[in-house]
């Protein structure tokens, strides 16, 4: 079930009323409803694959008690180890197994050994790379005494498999989630209101803006070598554009959809495209994945303590893991590696925290400087996103070297775009339309927080008329989430 | 709460009511199929795939035939060949208070084939993908197909200007496409190669599909005079269709016999006509054929057999 799905937009509404009118305010009916709705929206993808997610929910919420009641630091630590094996195993069989055996075998034959090692024929489970790190989180907190186990199985549940972030994210702790789960939640008309805007502005992201560039992006990324340079960067600009709103679309939906319910998410996207350097950029975009490797990964290795060699280490392994964590494919690795090497003047010269707060704060435009700064980046990132989409690394090299060629000076021509459903140039109208918009409101915490404080109540109606008639008007067949292969 | 609700009601009544005039300004010439599921019932109509939905000019065939009824309601040949589904969906579009209606059917090997490998499983015939959903066929506008058959945006459908294809009042899909001659051989080369490479390996004749064409026409003799007709294709392709089902006329044979219906073999005018891509007629040529079945019918009902 998709959130731009008509079945999406059934299922909602009904969830919400039970959730508020057949529990009578009883919290503990209230998350047996949302577990029972979060399981069957799991199960419209593959109900097989609800024995995993539940055997893995069963797993942490087992191990997390039996880490807290250890009285000896080694059962503690078996305990951790046990559940951080089964879980990455799972991850690993699912996500990775094809790609080390092929690795594996390959590098065999760089050799002269030839071997044929059988590849597995299964889907990856949708969402098991963010239900496993929200397990994983909780575990990890429960072994160093940042929080004591949930008893209730249900809430617990509910923590792991919330259907607004079962999918893909934000990936919530549980010092932020569970805390919300086991508490009674009050209907807040402010918040429920902001919820819908912010769903309004999410599917405006995806449907309007993200779907058509989709079209665009893939139509030049399938057929690299056909393509002068200028159409080749216009399509690494259209995927740069498409991920962007594809995924902070997704999330927007989730933040106003688990609103809607009394609960808020962890903030995922804090306009990333308007940072003025790369660390700043990684700020603000998967907040909630950045600051778990932070968490988990980066501040265990020493953090940015110690010698410069070891926080350019563990910069590198960061990245490298994150790429790595979004696919099992050489391309996101050298994307994750990309990126940590544009990170590395700034911990060299210790300027990777320049840039802290909300670029042009109060003013309307940026100084010329931050704009420049701005491109910069946005041109570094979208760079790097070549190799984030380019099904293997000579696809993308073949891409970048077409780019940079006589023909990225020739005017584009947009007739390669004839068959896609919407002419391109709409599209960048929608895309002007976005980048306004979210300038105007990067202060906010989305776009269109705290409109009601902003504009009066006929400008926001007309507005959000607008918006809705837009996404009406360009809706085509409905696409996954980019996220939701993760 | 109560609030909240009321105001969320009120705009999704506002959202509705235009989406609703939205869809009452639909164009819907600009789709290949919605407007054939907007008109009310009807009493006459042409069947077949995408040769006889571009190829058979109702407006040609009315004034020969001195009507006004005609309707096109082919489809293509993944929609609407013969089954259950086009039959169902047929039935569905039937007007069963008149009984002097002209039917057209059109027919050719691959509209009684199939690409399964269980060749008679009527729950996996690809045009349920299409009309699976299809359960309203007389209703305008037709909110179902638009929410879910439609897959472009509606936008094209308000203002884009589409040059390629034009769905007429009567069910005729008009198409415009360079009729260089260069450009006439590219298609019919592609085509050739499709129907060689994928068609002819893939598709089996289905037995199944036979007697829905003939349970079609014997539902359709109860509303007037039915006519099976194969439609004039390019020789190149012909050749090709004689390949894949040589024994096809014994199988028009058989629902000649058991229908009692009129055939008419267009192939023999196949060099005398213009075709897009070889498979389908030009709008030219359509016309001539088109006037030529009318002929046909007023020959028949002179003749009186």
């Amino acid at each position: 079930m998709l959130f731009n799905s008509l079945n999406f937009a059934i299922f909602l509404p009904i969830v919400f009323i039970l959730y508020w009118f057949a529990t009578n305010g009883n919290f503990k009916l209230q998350n047996i409803l949302l577990l029972a709705s979060s399981y069957f929206f799991y199960a419209c993808w593959d109900w097989k694959f609800l024995f995993l997610l539940i055997f893995s929910t069963l797993l942490d919420y087992y191990t997390g008690i039996k880490i807290y009641e250890a009285t000896h630091q080694r059962k503690k630590m078996f305990w951790l180890w046990l559940s951080i094996i089964i879980n990455v195993g799972f991850l690993g069989v699912f996500k990775y197994y094809n790609f080390f055996a092929s690795s594996f075998a390959g590098g065999l034959s760089l050799l002269g050994f030839k071997i044929n090692l059988s590849l597995l024929q299964v889907v990856l489970p949708v969402g098991i790379s963010f239900y496993t790190f929200h397990g994983l989180s909780y575990v990890i907190d429960l072994y160093k005494n940042r929080i004591k186990p949930e008893r209730n199985f249900v809430d617990y549940s509910v923590f792991i498999s919330f259907f607004p972030l079962l999918v893909a994210g934000p990936i919530e702790r549980a010092t932020h989630l569970l805390v919300q789960i086991n508490k009674k939640r009050a209907f807040n008309y402010l918040k429920a209101v902001d919820g819908l805007r912010q769903i309004l502005w999410g599917l405006f992201k995806k449907i309007v803006i993200a779907d058509h560039c989709a079209d665009y992006a893939n139509t030049v990324f399938i057929n690299t070598s056909n393509y002068s340079g200028s159409i080749l960067a216009l399509g690494a600009f259209f995927f740069a554009i498409q991920i962007y709103c594809d995924f902070s679309g997704y999330s927007d939906i989730a933040l106003g959809t688990a609103r809607l319910f009394g609960i808020e998410l962890l903030r995922n996207f804090a306009f990333p495209y308007f940072s003025r350097d790369i660390a700043e950029f990684w700020r603000r975009w998967h907040i909630s994945l950045s600051s778990w490797f932070k968490d988990y990964l980066y501040i265990p290795l020493g953090g940015s303590k110690g010698s410069l060699l070891k926080k350019l280490r563990n910069t590198f392994i960061i990245f490298i893991v994150s790429g790595f964590w979004h696919g099992a494919n050489w391309t996101f690795i050298v994307w994750g590696f990309l990126n940590a090497l544009y990170i590395v003047p700034s911990i060299i010269f210790n300027t990777n925290r320049n840039n802290i707060h909300i670029v042009a704060k109060g003013k309307i435009f940026p100084t010329g400087k931050e704009f420049f700064d701005i491109c910069v980046t946005f041109s570094l990132t979208t760079f790097a996103w070549i190799f984030f989409r380019s099904t293997d690394i000579p696809n993308a090299l073949t891409f970048i070297s077409r780019m940079f060629s006589k023909t990225i000076f020739l005017l584009p021509n947009m007739d390669i775009f004839i068959g896609c459903p919407l002419n391109p140039l709409i599209t960048i109208v929608f895309i002007f339309i976005l980048i306004v918009v979210e300038w105007i409101g990067r202060e906010h915490g989305y776009a269109l927080a705290d409109l009601d404080k902003r504009y009066n109540r006929y400008l926001r109606w007309f507005f959000y008329f607008i918006i809705s008639l837009s996404i009406f008007l360009l809706a085509h067949k409905s696409n996954e989430f980019i996220y939701f292969q993760f | 709460m109560k609030k909240f609700l009321i105001r969320a009601a009120l705009f999704l009544a506002l959202i509705f009511t235009m989406f609703f005039i939205i869809f009452l300004s639909i164009n819907k010439s600009l789709d290949p199929y919605y407007l054939r599921f907007t008109t009310p019932k009807q009493t006459s109509l042409v069947l077949g795939t995408s040769k006889a939905a571009q190829g058979i000019q109702p407006e040609v065939l009315n004034k020969i035939l001195g009507r006004s009824d005609i309707f096109n309601y082919s489809f293509n040949i993944d929609i609407s060949p013969f089954g259950p589904n086009y039959f169902n969906i047929i039935e569905k579009k039937m007007d069963t208070t008149k009984r002097d209606g002209i039917f057209i059917v059109t027919i050719d090997p691959w509209s009684i084939s199939s690409r399964l490998d269980e060749l008679n499983d009527i729950k996996k015939f690809r045009e349920l993908s299409f009309q699976g959903h299809i359960n309203y066929v007389n209703m305008n506008p037709n909110i179902f197909y638009l929410l879910l058959k439609y897959e472009g945006p509606f936008l094209n459908l308000l203002f884009k200007k589409n040059t390629y294809s034009y769905l007429h009042n009567d069910g005729w899909l008009e198409i415009n496409v360079p009729m260089d001659s260069s450009s006439i051989e590219n298609r019919l080369n592609d085509k050739i190669k499709t129907y060689r490479e994928k068609n002819l390996p893939n598709y089996k004749y289905a037995e199944i599909r036979l007697e829905y064409a003939i349970k079609t026409i014997h539902y359709l003799k109860k509303f007037g005079e039915v006519y099976l007709v194969r439609l004039p294709i390019h020789p190149l392709l012909l050749e090709v269709e004689n390949q894949f089902m040589p024994d096809f006329d014994s199988k028009v044979a058989k629902i000649k016999s058991e229908t009692h219906v009129d055939y008419y073999d267009m192939t023999d005018l196949n060099s005398k006509l213009i075709f897009v891509d070889g498979n389908h007629l030009y709008n030219a040529s359509g016309k001539i054929v088109s006037a030529t079945i009318g002929e046909y019918i007023l020959m028949k009902r002179r003749t009186g057999n």
